[in-house]
């Protein structure tokens, strides 16, 4: 390995420098377009993602789509633990980066977060569109005992484990993105939403049909899992200012919600 | 069926043996009384206390110090998970930071943590084997057969890894090097590197073999592994915060290789 004249090798950016400035551009291009001469003025921002992404301009279609799901993930609601991570950042006055990477840690795991979306880009690219397939898939989730840094399954990626129902907002999401566009993952996961609740015990989950909107857009599972994982955080920003901005105090800390079972001076004892 | 009931039994209550803050009196963790139990603890008794729910012996304790002091502080600003630590300070960004990125960027899958549970887990699985009568070399290459890799064996950038000398002199100076996992450590790296495969046994391995002859499980050993490169990490990030901002092994425009498509126009999509 050498150390001279390396250089960070991309099919996604180049930059033309300033005459009297070799440390800065003068002009940046982005997969072939001039960003500040051409995007800026003539692409919108979920046209320009999708390019960063894809490399190619989306079809209206696509950009529909992934304009719905971005409005979808954008703010998961300050219940959600992404984003009750961020405000609990926030409210003892830590940074505004810090609250964004409370959200991303606790965003990225396996329960609605974005390893389960990863793992659900995978559970479409194996069973596609074959429910005997999803049931070998369904079937084995929990299986596999491969020992890694993400803790075991404890639910099958894309149902539900706390719910025995199709949650309405899962459906509503799932009817608008297929009144948007006929293709096959998302037409096929509506039709079949019964059969694979009866496949698995447990309702389809958002988190499935955002894979199938994906799967869609072409993106691979890696794409897939990192736009999850951006689209999420806006809510967890506002969420984190509001609480920052209204304090601690009237923030939960469930002063009388730790129970010890092995009190050292009392075998059982109520945290005061 | 799922429902949520599990979800309403755990409203507003936390059953835990982990422990609790008892504000204004005491703490207590796993059971123990923090100030009266741990006066005299250093860090990593507390640290591994927390992890397993065991106490260790000095030895084991020295061990486990050396295994950070010698394996994971390398103050080496180049090194991938170093460099968010050196690039945080060169943009002025704040110490707390910088650690917790580059912490979470040590969770890899080239080095770092990804390697530890694997290396724990192969030797784990290894020692299983052996004892039911699986011949090792077996193992071996039917782990290469399904994995491709065998976690621990190779290294990127430079083949010998300087650490195993010390490491394997604290362990003996201690004596803790002669535990199971570590003979079949070397026996897999006699094999591997004497055989077609030419990979050398790293520090990943050693560690994890040694650490496992103590009774670690491969998740434990993951989660004492979490920090053990902070060290290192705090002298990039001082160094880059004392020189002037964005000097970090700065860019030119032209040191972006494009392999991309040509300039062309967008046209109003």
């Amino acid at each position: 390995m050498t150390n001279t004249k390396e250089k960070i090798t991309s099919k996604i950016w180049f930059e033309e420098p300033e005459k009297d400035n070799p440390f800065s551009a003068k002009s940046s291009y982005l997969h072939g377009y001039n960003v500040y001469d051409d995007l800026l003025e003539n692409s919108s921002y979920m046209n320009y993602l999708f390019l960063l992404f894809m490399g190619e301009a989306p079809t209206t279609e696509q950009s529909k789509i992934l304009e719905k799901i971005c409005i979808a993930l954008a703010n998961p609601g300050p219940r959600d633990f992404s984003v009750m991570a961020a405000m609990s950042s926030s409210v003892g006055g830590s940074g505004n980066a810090a609250s964004l990477m409370a959200a991303l840690a606790v965003g990225a795991g396996s329960f609605n977060g974005g390893r389960e979306l990863y793992l659900c880009m995978n559970l479409w690219t194996s069973a596609e569109f074959d429910l005997k397939k999803w049931q070998l898939e369904i079937e084995s989730y929990d299986k596999e005992s491969n020992v890694d840094v993400w803790p075991e399954a404890t639910h099958c990626p894309g149902f539900e484990p706390h719910s025995d129902k199709l949650r309405t907002q899962t459906n509503q999401l799932l009817t608008i993105l297929c009144d948007i566009s006929e293709n096959n993952y998302l037409n096929w996961l509506n039709e079949n939403k019964d059969k694979l609740k009866l496949l698995s015990g447990s309702p389809i989950s958002s988190v499935l049909v955002t894979a199938g909107a994906f799967k869609m857009l072409g993106f691979s599972a890696q794409q897939a899992e990192m736009f999850y994982l951006l689209a999420r955080l806006p809510g967890a920003a506002a969420h984190a200012l509001e609480q920052q901005s209204i304090g601690w105090k009237k923030f939960p800390f469930w002063p009388q919600g730790l129970k010890l079972s092995n009190d050292p001076a009392d075998s059982i004892s109520e945290v005061k | 069926m799922p429902d949520h009931d599990d979800l309403i039994a755990a409203e507003d209550v936390l059953h835990t043996e982990m422990g609790g803050w008892f504000q204004g009196e005491r703490v207590v963790i796993r059971g123990k009384d923090l100030f009266t139990e741990f006066k005299h603890s250093s860090w990593v008794e507390i640290l591994l206390f927390g992890i397993t729910g065991k106490s260790y012996t000095e030895k084991q304790i020295k061990l486990f110090n050396g295994m950070w002091t010698l394996c994971g502080s390398y103050p080496d600003p180049r090194i991938w998970n170093n460099r968010i630590a050196s690039l945080a300070g060169s943009s002025r960004s704040t110490c707390a930071l910088a650690l917790g990125a580059a912490t979470a960027v040590s969770e890899a899958k080239i080095y770092g943590r990804g390697p530890d549970i694997h290396s724990i887990d192969l030797l784990l699985r290894a020692k299983k084997e052996i004892d039911s009568g699986v011949d090792l070399e077996f193992f071996i290459k039917n782990e290469l057969k399904t994995n491709r890799v065998i976690p621990g064996y190779g290294r990127p950038i430079v083949k010998v890894d300087e650490r195993i000398e010390p490491l394997r002199e604290l362990a003996s100076e201690l004596g803790l090097f002669d535990g199971e996992h570590v003979k079949i450590a070397y026996q897999i790296d006699e094999y591997l590197s004497n055989g077609r495969y030419r990979m050398k046994m790293n520090i990943a391995s050693l560690v994890a073999a040694l650490m496992a002859d103590q009774g670690f499980t491969a998740v434990e050993y993951y989660q004492f592994n979490v920090l053990s490169f902070s060290a290192g990490m705090f002298p990039c990030y001082i160094d880059a915060v004392n020189k002037p901002e964005g000097s970090f092994f700065p860019l030119r425009c032209e040191r972006i290789n494009y392999t991309g498509v040509a300039k062309r126009k967008w046209n109003g999509k």
